[in-house]
């Protein structure tokens, strides 16, 4: 019992907010990077 | 969720949604066929000159499988954060490949293959081991996804299993047929926008209706053990999925394909930025498992815990959004799967093994015939429904782990030898499914990596072998 106490590292609030809307803002951030990467390649002739 | 329970989405809507986004697919697909100048090296390899966008977004998009948006809230659910981070760690596989890809570029620049790799730098008995290999992975992974894709839209929809199963494999056979690797990569941009812009949607609705300190109040409150980050089987569970997905990358013809597929001056940043992309997907969806968790709602089948979650917060509209996502993410795995290894059979057996004088225009025949003959093969082997294919692909965790280490001493080690590539492949190999049997099948890939990295680095320490590589390049 005290072992597993021991070996035990809960989460708080803070930290498991920071990383689900982390999750959310990196995989919105990666729609924008690849519209944005599409947009210059296409202006330039290098999408194919 | 039975296979007779009530399903989430009218099959009116999801036939709908089918027509529609097959008719899509299909269109954009000969559309962009019809680019660039018709040879074999076009239709396998997309002229070989994709840019960063589209690489990064096909790579995103064959890794997003049905699985990543199905399995993903399961583990979230089952194993609560560690069950997301050990599913997103798969992401590790893509960006630790990144600096290999670049590589292979600069040393294969009429490379097709992986096939094409191991056969000049090891000899045709190691690429015989890793044929049988890739052969047994691929063919598991294209029936999971066939498989998956009956089970899925039957219960997102009342699909008949048969029905959901020819109708995703068919729509990705036509497009792949008639546009080849263009075809593959130019959906692929559309099908990965898509499943990320749903996602996000999902998700932030989903949390707009149960806040995120309500979710972690409850979990403390009634699931502490979800939310410890010592938790041992996490541990070596995360380990077990970055090994398996290095094993995955590292030997699969899908990835050395887009390798060979984009011009050299991408090709490391795209394999990076489309492995931390895919790394946000299992955690957005894995978040999912975790509000299902903390609402304690009741589930008759656990891997239906996202379509279930989306329904139950957003009504039809969310198991909508929720039919969209899984058909893009199994769309853009079979497409991938499909062409790529078609293309490897067309190169390594036919071209290479079978009729080395066969011409440009036989070679790209050949790689169409072998796109339907695999959709025929797919078809056939999970026409009979088996309810156990995960543990099959798990079980090839042991198998692809072993190629991770002679991939890699390969490409970047002269003195690699080629006796040891097969002993290392073989022996990995046997030690990693005796610890699926023996231990757990999470310990499989961690076993065989760690087995075939010792036989690699001592075998070719004992006996090095002086490998020059300008032999890589040899021409189409």
């Amino acid at each position: 019992m005290v072992m597993s106490l021991l070996l035990t590292v809960l989460v708080d609030q803070h930290w498991f907010g920071l990383v689900l809307v982390g999750s959310q803002i990196a995989l919105i951030c990666s729609v924008f990077a690849l519209l944005l990467i599409w947009w210059v390649e296409w202006r330039n002739g290098r999408v194919w | 969720m039975s296979a007779d329970a009530a399903p989430f989405l009218a099959p009116g809507i999801a036939w709908a949604l089918v027509v529609l986004f097959s008719v899509l697919w299909i269109a954009l697909g000969m559309a962009w066929g019809r680019r660039g100048n018709g040879d074999a090296d076009d239709f396998m390899l997309a002229g070989r000159n994709i840019g960063l966008a589209l690489s990064t977004a096909t790579l995103m998009a064959s890794w997003v499988t049905g699985n990543t948006t199905l399995l993903a809230p399961e583990f979230g659910y089952r194993t609560g954060l560690w069950g997301m981070f050990s599913y997103a760690l798969a992401g590790l596989g893509l960006i630790l490949f990144a600096p290999l890809a670049s590589r292979i570029k600069q040393l294969m620049p009429n490379g097709r293959t992986s096939g094409d790799f191991i056969r000049l730098r090891y000899g045709r008995l190691a690429w015989w081991v890793f044929m049988v290999i890739t052969a047994v992975y691929t063919l598991g992974f294209l029936m999971t996804q066939a498989m998956g894709a009956g089970l899925l839209l039957q219960a997102l929809s009342g699909f008949d299993y048969h029905v959901g199963m020819v109708v995703v494999i068919g729509v990705a056979t036509v497009y792949t047929l008639f546009g080849g690797m263009r075809a593959v990569i130019g959906t692929d941009f559309i099908q990965s926008l898509l499943i990320m812009v749903l996602l996000a949607v999902v998700a932030v609705l989903a949390f707009r209706q149960f806040p995120m300190p309500e979710v972690h109040s409850r979990l403390i409150a009634a699931h502490p053990d979800r939310l410890d980050l010592l938790l041992p089987a996490g541990l070596l569970i995360a380990w077990n999925s970055a090994l398996f997905s290095m094993g995955e990358v590292f030997h699969n013809n899908i990835w050395w394909s887009r390798v060979f597929a984009s011009r050299r001056s991408v090709v490391m940043t795209s394999f990076v930025l489309g492995g931390l992309a895919w790394m946000s997907v299992p955690l957005v969806t894995g978040s999912i498992g975790l509000v299902a968790l903390a609402r304690d709602l009741p589930l008759e089948q656990v891997n239906m815990v996202f379509p279930v979650m989306a329904a139950d917060l957003l009504g039809s509209g969310g198991a909508a959004l929720v039919f969209v996502v899984v058909f893009a993410s199994l769309t853009s795995t079979l497409d991938s799967l499909l062409a790529s290894t078609a293309d490897l059979l067309a190169e390594d057996v036919y071209f290479r093994l079978l009729r080395p004088q066969a011409s440009d225009a036989q070679l790209k025949q050949a790689a169409r015939q072998m796109v339907v003959g695999l959709a025929v093969v797919t078809l056939a082997l999970s026409w009979p429904r088996l309810d156990s294919l995960a543990s099959v692909l798990f079980f090839t965790g042991a198998l692809v782990a072993s190629t991770v280490w002679p991939v890699a001493c390969g490409l970047y080690w002269p003195s690699a030898n080629r006796s040891a590539a097969i002993v290392a492949m073989v022996a990995g190999s046997a030690v990693g499914l005796t610890a699926y049997v023996l231990i757990a099948p999470y310990c499989a890939a961690v076993f065989s990596a760690a087995v075939s990295a010792v036989v690699m680095v001592v075998g070719s320490r004992w006996q090095p072998e002086r490998f020059d590589f300008n032999l890589l390049k040899e021409e189409g």
